[in-house]
């Protein structure tokens, strides 16, 4: 919620209601492996990287997506946002994730096996509908699953592949979920590590002055709201401006200055940000620019530290500096 | 939260999804089979699919899809509903309940019945209750509710249920989830109930086409197969005598030997899905009247019959009297060359309305065989419900009962037109085959309040070939007489 906007700008627009997401290289490079998970049939596969940097984003906007230009068709593919409360026992597990897959009496009264057999019957039906054997459930937040829900996901795969169908289980989770596979690993669930996450991908932030430029390009071009409309973002915001010439991606470079200045002194980790911190910032820039600012003042450097200030975002980057260093102490013998 | 592919499974609703492999359903396939396919891939409880998809949800007492049951023929499930949320056409449940077929044939449905392969495979047919087909028509097996140690009947088996459905409770699988989610095809099997599913509904949709006594619960499938075949064959339609049927003597119904007669039928409701479920109550209460129909299809019957004695016979109606006292064939052509054009023309009315009484059962089936009405897509039905009123609907039976009476009527004359052409034919089996009648009120002038007891009385005389009475023999004599002056 912002107050006073000018008259011309939509309240229903995404970016107002921070309902969207530009997409960015990471993103595709998400997808890229995901889909070579995919081809590989892969059993399980894990994405790690520290928060905020779009993962859940890019599942949610762009994922499908990519993955049905990339095999030309549909693709089985269940998201299940693992909620943060555990789950007492095995049947709120299978209700929970019917519910994410969209199953119609998943909340209905049953027993476990009931509901576990009425999750893998759908997603039987999911596969058979896109015409392969296939299916994949991608967790998102998956640094909150325990040992006993990765146990019966392993069942789920084992009744499915009794079935003659391939389940994939693909988790998303924070950094937190590199210890997971070594704690599984060298307690009595090696089998579950080995099935589910031996395959990983490490999920970069915007790491280049090239990458800051992708991502506003997708503000200037690459976006339309609302759809069909041929409007970019930036032009529904800046009308006169946007018809003048303004763009935002003349100015990654100075964002990318911007960004390596605030980063907090003894910084650890690589030169790599979160996307939700350069959105809030080019979100703020937009609105300043639509209240009447001038182009060139409202896209200046001063005014990028300062919409990323308010983002806190050296803190941000001073809490993943400091988890870094406690996964390099970790990891060295 | 989101789930791929959404447009290519079941959907229930925006956010929902059901289980179900669209294009599954085999034709010919019963709403019991698919029900239980349903309620096995989804394992709903009974409160969540009696909202979803029961006509009447809120209902305690058992579901069940029986045709004899307290239901009746009423289809419980919501059918249009049901094949949206599974992303079938509505087109696949045509067969999938006994109330889907005429009312005229609904008599030969018996109790649950199914073959125990074909459940295995997946499948169901409503046909297996049908009287006609005693074993399944693929693999033999004698259809019966006993399947493995339980018997199983048309209610549909929902969580409530201490046993999964598909499984004995000797532990036997008879129904396996693999093929609940996608029935064996079969296209020997589809071959055969398509014939026999064919049979029924265009036997129904007839109008001049009927059981003689539908409410009798005693009616012979025999005898209204062979009834069926001879109407079939009069009317020039294929698929007489269906392969299924158990007609001993098919010979009896041989086109050579019998009088074939155009009549002018009407598909009234039936066959044509189209004309099926129009919602409105007050064409479906016109069933339990059926004797309004009576006096409305006997009145143009005789009408038609006092014109032709009136205006196409006139002087020459005397010859029906003495047609109906010629002792055998060779006093009949002998007549019929006597009298020229006036007694080929009285022989036909003769035969006309023979026909009419004897072989279609006039009496009995106007008695018995009301008219069913449905809405056609593009017609409309001349009454809108701004018409109804509590005082009988009378402006909407009106205009039905007008179009009631052009059908009958319509009928009755192609019946006429065609024995008129046949009249010229003296000397083949026809005459064997009509007998001898004496309609006793056609000679003389019909009182309208009686008639139809003298029509029955005047049947009942026809079938008393051999009883005679004195002035019968005095006639008889007198034609015998006539005959030899003119031989």
């Amino acid at each position: 919620m912002r107050s006073s906007l000018p008259l011309h700008l939509n309240p229903g627009h995404p970016v107002l209601r921070q309902e969207y997401a530009v997409f960015t290289p990471p993103v595709h490079a998400m997808a890229q492996t995901i889909g070579d998970w995919i081809d590989q049939r892969q059993p399980g596969g894990y994405i790690h990287g520290p928060s905020r940097f779009g993962k859940s984003r890019g599942v949610k906007w762009h994922l499908k997506s990519v993955l049905q230009d990339r095999f030309a068709k549909r693709i089985p593919l269940h998201i299940w946002s693992r909620p943060a409360e555990s789950h007492v026992n095995e049947g709120e597990f299978w209700v929970s994730l019917g519910i994410a897959a969209g199953v119609r009496y998943a909340p209905t009264r049953a027993t476990r096996g009931d509901r576990r057999r009425q999750l893998t019957e759908f997603l039987i039906a999911s596969a058979a509908a896109c015409g392969s054997n296939f299916a994949a459930l991608l967790i998102d937040e998956a640094q909150a699953m325990t040992f006993r829900e990765w146990n019966w996901l392993l069942g789920l795969q084992n009744a499915m592949d009794w079935e003659g169908y391939r389940l994939s289980v693909f988790s998303i989770a924070s950094h937190q979920m590199d210890y997971t596979y070594e704690l599984l690993g060298q307690s009595d669930h090696a089998h579950v590590a080995a099935r589910f996450m031996v395959a990983h991908w490490p999920f970069p932030g915007i790491g280049s002055a090239e990458e800051v430029e992708f991502v506003l390009r997708g503000y200037d071009e690459a976006s339309e709201w609302p759809a069909g409309s041929g409007t970019c973002y930036l032009a529904h915001f800046i009308p006169e401006a946007y018809a003048r010439g303004a763009r935002l991606t003349p100015c990654a470079g100075t964002l990318w200055r911007v960004l390596q200045a605030l980063l907090p002194a003894h910084y650890k980790g690589d030169a790599e940000f979160p996307m939700q911190h350069i959105a809030w910032a080019v979100e703020e820039i937009m609105v300043c620019a639509a209240r009447g600012d001038a182009w060139e003042d409202a896209t200046g450097e001063a005014r990028w530290i300062d919409a990323l200030a308010q983002t806190q975002f050296t803190d941000h980057m001073r809490l993943i500096s400091a988890a870094m260093s406690r996964k390099k102490s970790a990891s060295s013998p | 939260m989101s789930t791929d592919p959404q447009a290519l499974l079941g959907r229930h609703s925006k956010r929902s999804r059901v289980v179900w492999h669209p294009g599954s359903t085999p034709p010919y396939s019963s709403l019991w089979i698919t029900v239980q396919r349903f309620l096995m891939l989804n394992q709903p409880t009974r409160c969540a699919f009696a909202q979803d998809f029961l006509v009447h949800p809120n209902a305690n007492a058992s579901i069940s899809l029986d045709p004899h049951g307290p239901a009746g023929t009423l289809c419980p499930v919501r059918l249009r509903r049901f094949s949206r949320v599974l992303r079938e056409p509505l087109e696949t449940f045509r067969h999938a309940c006994v109330g889907q077929f005429p009312r005229a044939v609904w008599p030969f449905f018996g109790d649950f019945a199914a073959c125990p392969d074909c459940l295995r495979e997946g499948f169901h047919s409503v046909l297996f209750s049908f009287d006609g087909l005693d074993r399944c028509p693929v693999h033999g097996a004698l259809l019966s509710d006993r399947i493995c140690c339980e018997t199983l009947s048309n209610a549909m088996v929902l969580r409530e249920k201490s046993t999964l459905f598909g499984t004995c409770r000797c532990g036997a699988v008879f129904l396996a989830f693999a093929a609940a989610r996608s029935p064996k095809a079969n296209p020997a099997r589809d071959r055969a109930l398509g014939e026999v599913a064919n049979w029924l509904m265009h036997a129904g949709s007839r109008c001049w086409i009927g059981p003689p006594n539908p409410p009798d619960a005693t009616v012979s499938l025999v005898r209204f197969t062979q009834r069926v075949a001879r109407l079939k064959i009069a009317l020039d339609l294929p698929d007489a005598i269906p392969r299924w049927a158990a007609v001993s003597d098919a010979s009896l119904w041989d086109p050579s030997t019998v009088a074939v007669i155009a009549c002018g039928s009407a598909r009234m409701q039936g066959s044509d899905p189209d004309l099926q479920g129009t919602g409105l109550q007050w064409l479906d209460e016109r069933h339990a009247h059926p004797y309004a129909w009576q006096q409305t299809v006997f009145g143009d019957f005789k009408a038609i019959c006092r014109y032709l004695r009136h205006h196409t016979l006139g002087k020459g109606r005397r010859w029906i009297g003495r047609f109906a006292r010629a002792s055998d064939t060779v006093a009949i052509e002998g007549l019929l060359t006597a009298g020229g054009e006036e007694a080929r023309r009285a022989w036909a009315v003769l035969i006309w309305w023979q026909t009419c009484i004897r072989d279609l059962r006039l009496e009995n089936w106007l008695t018995s065989r009301a008219f069913r009405w449905g809405s056609v897509p593009g017609i409309p039905l001349l009454v809108d419900q701004r018409m109804r009123n509590k005082s009988g609907l009378a402006s909407a039976n009106a205009v039905q009962e007008w179009i009631a009476r052009w059908v009958s009527a319509i009928g009755l004359v192609a019946f006429w037109r065609h024995a008129a052409r046949q009249r010229t034919l003296p000397g083949d089996d026809r005459q064997r085959h009509l007998g001898r009648a004496r309609p006793a009120r056609l000679e003389s002038g019909h009182q309208p309040g009686r008639a139809a007891g003298a029509l029955r009385r005047a049947f009942r005389v026809c079938l008393l070939a051999g009883c005679c009475t004195a002035g019968q023999k005095r006639a008889a004599s007198q034609e015998q007489r006539l005959r030899c002056a003119a031989s």
